[in-house]
């Protein structure tokens, strides 16, 4: 299966270790034959060997963590082109191990993006998460794989991030969500430590989905649902907007207003039932309902409701 | 950037372990104080990673080989003592959604399994064990053949402790007792408002003052399991499982309105009544997904089936009125007086459903670095929750149903919905890279909704607080029918990228979005969108990004209810010509809808990045978004959005890391009132309309302002023996609605008519963090971290809310009438919270 970027670049260590061993089994030849010699005990290979070879003799720290790590182990423990070697990213490795010089080696942060996704889709093209990755909207804003991810310099090893967390990552450039742990709703629970209860991927895919924002689901609804079964319906009494998109009503990061609200409740309301205005006003004009749960003070069920006497979404 | 914090610093997972292998205790060589770089240690600041990529860049070609003893399981623990101090009289926000601990506290746990001459990856990572809040995640894989994945996540919503006259004495079933209700009917029985003796307050206080107090509050569980195979390079497979759980109570408010008496000036008496209920809530979601991903050099194929039931344990809600032990019905005509008085009464709640999907996604690498995908899902959702009758109000008929009990099932046109909602989404994309610099690509995607619910004709519905049951004759004679909307929503869209020069990359973008819609005023919309952006890097180290997009969307059709404008009254009115059409909701006809009607948008944002040195960075956003909708039509006329933000992070050196972050954000909105509507209306000149059925409204506008500030630091000694992490953030916010009514008002709504501007609604948090953490030797430190949070809100909703506000709510100086209606008093107020904690990690 085609693994590489090409063809040519395919290097495996096995030709490497092959002259190696015939270059041992040659100098075991060299031994003079009349005296007996003690058999040489050969010593097993050690995974940052198999898996970097010659790499192993100036980069010894970033191999040892490397073995550990998943691709370090694909590369130990997987064969057949499945395998993520030293080479398989950084390219053929042989004049680089001559020069020693940095720009004789391919270095994925300071490569094109669209060469690094390559390199990265190559393997993980198969995962449905990557399937809407070219042209996607940060494909198309030049971010590559190593924009987000790490395999020797992550922070967050669980998904080889930059950053110490999926929310901290995101935040990187779009400073604007910050805001939204402190407003008085929010979605972006956190505990008193800042740990977060919902991160950015629980509702977005950053390699692109085929919905808009790259919501990891077909539809904005359909990704509420997931947590907010209750409102997937069908009800008797349905409340259309409600029906065609949550974001007709909420915002879903932070809001001012209680309850992710885009505006004060009874101004939400009045957008669309404006006409009810004066049937709920009291003395000088001020709204009946305009304290506590303003209109859900009566219409409690404004998502649908499956009362018989629910029309106006009460009971 | 948001410093981050002491735990965030913590990942257990396989790079941890990593660094833990190569530089766990013992393995250090004497004197060697530093951890290694390179190392995702849990215990550091983030400064530590720009000290770490230097020493690596210095070590990497001489870094003499170490020998590491083997270790494969990892721990890190961090545990310790908290307390807090919280002023406040209705502190509840303070643990909206936490719990912040007193006494002992098992902050984290983690476990990691990693052996480099094994395949295998095993780690479990546990967060605020035995709190509320708490998290567990567990992950197993063998690398190349299978991941196993689990977590447990709870979540805590804490509303008030609230006194309530309403017990659940069963389930689904709220009582109040019946030597309350009837001193309260006793009382009060069917006076209007303003003969209503003060006395009666006092008996309500005194009931409330001894009621039992509820907590408020529910917790939601969700423990969620993943399996996945790949028996094969090509060939994936996996299922998994989720399970959510919410129980608990939530505040939900019943009751309705009235107009007792009619007065001279024709505005009336208005009473609220009702009773905020503690409402049980116990309800699951199982999910279950199965599915398969198959691969070939050029394409690959994935089948997802997904099933999901929601199974609701309380259906419904039963609940008695507090004032009331006997039923009866509202006075003719209109039930204009005596609403609210039934015994019991019932809400629906959430209906269990059973919910199904299939999908399919398939990709295609064509020659010419040319790729199509698409996706096809469909998708079903069923209800059969049987009908709860029209009302529990036994003194209710209808003339509309003689001898017939509006309590039994007999009278309702069918015992449930036996209702379905079958939706199809599809995505088609072909992207394009085939001309050097140039990105194409080409885009469908449509989501069709298709309500399948039955309809059935209703002869009425129980109304005005179960004390009246209005019938076809109430709405014109427009049939009352329940209506099953359903939608097509279209997308396409055609973008092309390109990259002009290195520096230089610019896109173009043309999407299309079409609505059709059942049972709406617009039945088709369409929205014709251009976009611009452009990319630019002037320089290295600067990044500028700008793009604009303008939208316009027209309406083909919005159908109106055309009432009859009467000159002579200034107002519409229904007469016996009027015709309205059943497939459009029987709301007042000249209000344009936002979300469907004609609208025109321009969202423009500017970008930019500047790292000023190795040390220094400062990156700045700015966005605009406006929305104007319908010119002059009633109802809202346009709404905007300006927004900034800026960021700079400093990092002067090994040992220091600073930040801060500000945001502003201002939302602007504003409505016309019917009276714009009136056939040459001419603002000061012009009255308007009777009370009833179109009464005159006011103008409205909002605006609303948000800031944010972020500061951060981080420091270390040399050595990094003592750390300091420290960080303070605000968000204030502030709400001004303004009202006014540019049309006299007529002699019959002096009251209801003359706008009253609301007072600002204000809302403050801050929130200062620090901590200072000492090592006593790797793998062993102490800390102390402290936390101060004060909050403040100023709502008019809230400000003079309680259990019984009766005389307490005001507007424009006059009171509100509650005097029959009971609340929770579920808010939250201001409060103050100190909190200190001491704490221990440790690490092998």
């Amino acid at each position: 299966m085609f693994r590489r970027l090409s063809d040519a670049n395919f290097h495996a260590p096995w030709p490497f270790a092959i002259a190696l061993m015939a270059l041992s089994v040659l100098a075991t030849a060299q031994t003079p034959p009349s005296a007996p010699e003690p058999t040489p005990t050969r010593r097993p290979r050690t995974a940052e060997q198999i898996v970097a070879g010659k790499c192993l003799q100036c980069h010894r720290k970033v191999v040892e963590e490397f073995v550990n790590e998943v691709h370090g182990k694909s590369a130990h423990f997987m064969a057949g082109g499945s395998e993520a070697t030293c080479e398989t990213c950084h390219g053929p490795g042989e004049k680089h191990n001559d020069t020693t010089l940095a720009k004789d080696i391919l270095n994925p942060p300071r490569m094109a993006a669209r060469d690094v996704d390559k390199m990265c889709l190559a393997c993980h093209a198969k995962e449905h998460r990557r399937i809407a990755w070219t042209a996607s909207e940060h494909d198309r804003k030049g971010m590559s794989c190593v924009s987000c991810h790490s395999t020797h310099h992550a922070k967050s090893p669980s998904k080889e991030l930059i950053a110490f967390s999926e929310n901290e990552l995101c935040a990187t450039c779009h400073t604007d969500l910050r805001k939204a742990y402190y407003q008085r709703s929010t979605h972006l629970f956190r505990t008193e430590n800042h740990d977060e209860k919902i991160a950015c991927g629980a509702c977005h895919n950053p390699h692109g989905s085929e919905t808009p924002k790259m919501i990891a689901a077909v539809s904005t609804n359909d990704l509420c649902y997931t947590c907010h079964a209750e409102l997937r319906g069908p009800y008797l009494w349905e409340h259309a907007p409600v029906r065609e998109n949550c974001q007709n009503c909420h915002i879903p990061h932070g809001s001012n207003n209680p309850m992710l609200l885009k505006t004060r409740l009874h101004m939400l309301c009045q957008q669309c039932h404006m006409q009810m205005l004066n049937r709920h006003q009291t003395v000088a004009g001020f709204d009946v309902f305009t304290f506590n749960q303003g209109c859900a003070n009566c219409h409690n069920q404004v998502h649908g409701s499956n009362h018989p006497s629910g029309r106006t979404l009460t009971h | 950037m948001i410093a981050p914090n002491w735990l965030e610093k913590i990942r257990p997972g396989a790079a941890a372990a990593a660094a833990l292998l190569m530089f766990g205790i013992g393995s250090r060589a004497p004197g060697e104080e530093l951890e290694a770089p390179n190392a995702i240690s849990p215990m550091t600041s983030p400064l530590r990673f720009a000290f770490a990529e230097e020493r690596a860049k210095a070590g990497a070609a001489s870094e003499p080989a170490k020998p590491a003893p083997p270790q494969n399981w990892h721990i890190f623990t961090e545990f310790g003592v908290s307390g807090y101090d919280l002023d406040g009289a209705l502190p509840g926000k303070f643990q909206e959604y936490r719990e912040v601990p007193r006494g002992f506290f098992l902050r984290a746990l983690d476990l990691s399994y990693l052996d480099k001459d094994s395949p295998y990856i095993a780690w479990m990572r546990a967060r605020d064990v035995r709190e509320k809040d708490q998290r567990i995640e567990a992950e197993v894989w063998r690398v190349g053949l299978f991941r196993s994945e689990l977590s447990w996540d709870e979540i805590p919503r804490f509303y008030s402790r609230s006194p309530t006259l309403e017990q659940l004495t069963g389930p689904g079933l709220l009582q109040v007792s019946p030597a309350i209700r009837a001193s309260f009917q006793g009382a009060v029985d069917g006076q209007p408002p303003q003969n209503i003796p003060p006395s009666f307050f006092d008996l309500v206080r005194g009931e409330l003052a001894v009621a039992p107090r509820v907590d408020l509050g529910f917790r939601r569980e969700t423990g969620a399991f993943r399996q996945s195979v790949s028996p094969s390079d090509s060939l994936e497979l996996h299922v998994g499982a989720l399970h959510i759980h919410k129980s608990g109570s939530r505040p939900v408010g019943t009751g309705t309105f009235a107009r007792q008496a009619i007065g001279p000036a024709g505005d009336g008496v208005w009473e609220a009544l009702g009773v905020e209920l503690p409402v049980p809530v116990d309800d699951r979601t199982d999910s279950l997904n199965v599915g398969t991903r198959l691969s070939g050099a050029k394409w690959r194929v994935g089948l997802d089936y997904d099933y999901t039931v929601f199974r609701n344990a309380t259906p419904s809600i039963t609940y008695e009125n507090p004032f009331r032990i006997t039923d009866a019905v509202a006075t003719t005509p209109g039930g204009n007086v005596g609403r609210e008085r039934f015994v019991r009464a019932q809400l629906a709640s959430a209906p269990d459903t059973d919910f199904q999907r299939v999908t399919v996604r398939a990709g295609w690498d064509f020659s010419g670095d040319t790729q199509a995908r698409g996706l096809f899902s469909w998708s079903q959702s069923k209800q059969n929750e049987p009908f709860l009758p029209f009302t529990l109000n036994t003194a209710m008929t209808s003339p509309e149903l003689p001898g017939q009990s509006l309590t039994s099932l007999s009278a309702l046109p069918a015992r449930s919905l036996n209702g379905k909602i079958v939706t199809t989404d599809q995505n088609y994309a072909v992207v394009s890279r085939a001309i050097q610099s140039m990105t194409f690509r080409l885009e469908y995607r449509s989501e069709h909704l298709d309500n399948q619910s039955p309809q059935f004709v209703f002869p009425g519905v129980s109304r005005f607080g179960d004390s009246y049951f209005l019938t076809a004759v109430d709405y014109y004679n427009v049939p009352i029918v329940n209506r099953s909307t359903s939608f097509i929503r279209q997308d396409g869209i055609a973008s092309w990228r390109w990259d002009v020069l290195s520096a230089l990359t610019t896109t173009l973008e043309y999407h299309w979005q079409a609505w059709n819609r059942t049972f709406r005023d617009a039945p088709r919309t369409d929205e014709n969108i251009g976009k611009i952006r452009l990319d630019f890097t002037p320089t290295k180290g600067v990044t500028v990004r700008a793009d604009y997009q303008y939208g316009d969307r027209s309406v083909g059709l919005y159908r109106t209810v055309p009432f009859d404008y009467v000159a002579s009254t200034n107002t519409w009115v229904v007469t016996p010509q009027t015709r309205f059409d059943p497939t459009v909701p029987l709301e007042f006809n000249l209000l344009r809808r936002y979300d469907e009607t004609a609208r025109k948008q321009h969202d423009g944002s500017l970008w930019a990045d500047v790292r000023m040195s190795r040390e220094l960075t400062l990156s700045a956003s700015l966005r605009y978004l406006r929305n104007d909708y319908a010119e002059g039509f009633y109802g809202l006329n346009f709404d905007e959005l300006r927004s900034a933000t800026a960021e700079l992070t400093w990092t002067p050196g090994e040992r220091g890391h600073f930040y801060a972050n500000y945001s502003h954000q201002q939302n602007r909105l504003e409505y016309l009132g019917i009276g714009h509507l009136i056939p040459g209306a001419v603002p000061g000149v012009t009255a308007c309309c009777a009370q009833y059925p179109i009464a005159n409204t006011w103008d409205r506008d909002s605006n609303s302002h948000l800031d944010v500030l972020l500061l951060g630091v981080n420091l270390a000694t040399d050595g990094e023996r003592w750390m300091f992490d420290g960080s303070y953030s605000i968000s204030d916010a502030r709400d001004v609605i303004h009202t006014s009514n540019p049309f006299p008002i007529q002699a019959n709504s002096p009251l209801t008519a003359g706008a009253y501007n609301y007072p600002d609604t204000k809302n403050r948090y801050q929130e200062l963090l620090a901590s200072v953490t000492y090592r006593i030797r790797p793998g062993l430190q102490v800390g102390v971290r402290y936390r101060y949070e004060p909050y403040a809100v100023d709502d008019f909703y809230l400000n003079n809310m309680s259990a019984y506000p009766q005389g307490s709510l005001t507007a424009g100086g006059l009171p509100v009438n509650v005097q029959r209606y009971i609340f929770l008093n579920s808010r939250y107020g201001n409060y103050t919270a100190n909190q200190v904690a001491a704490f221990v990690r440790y690490r092998y």
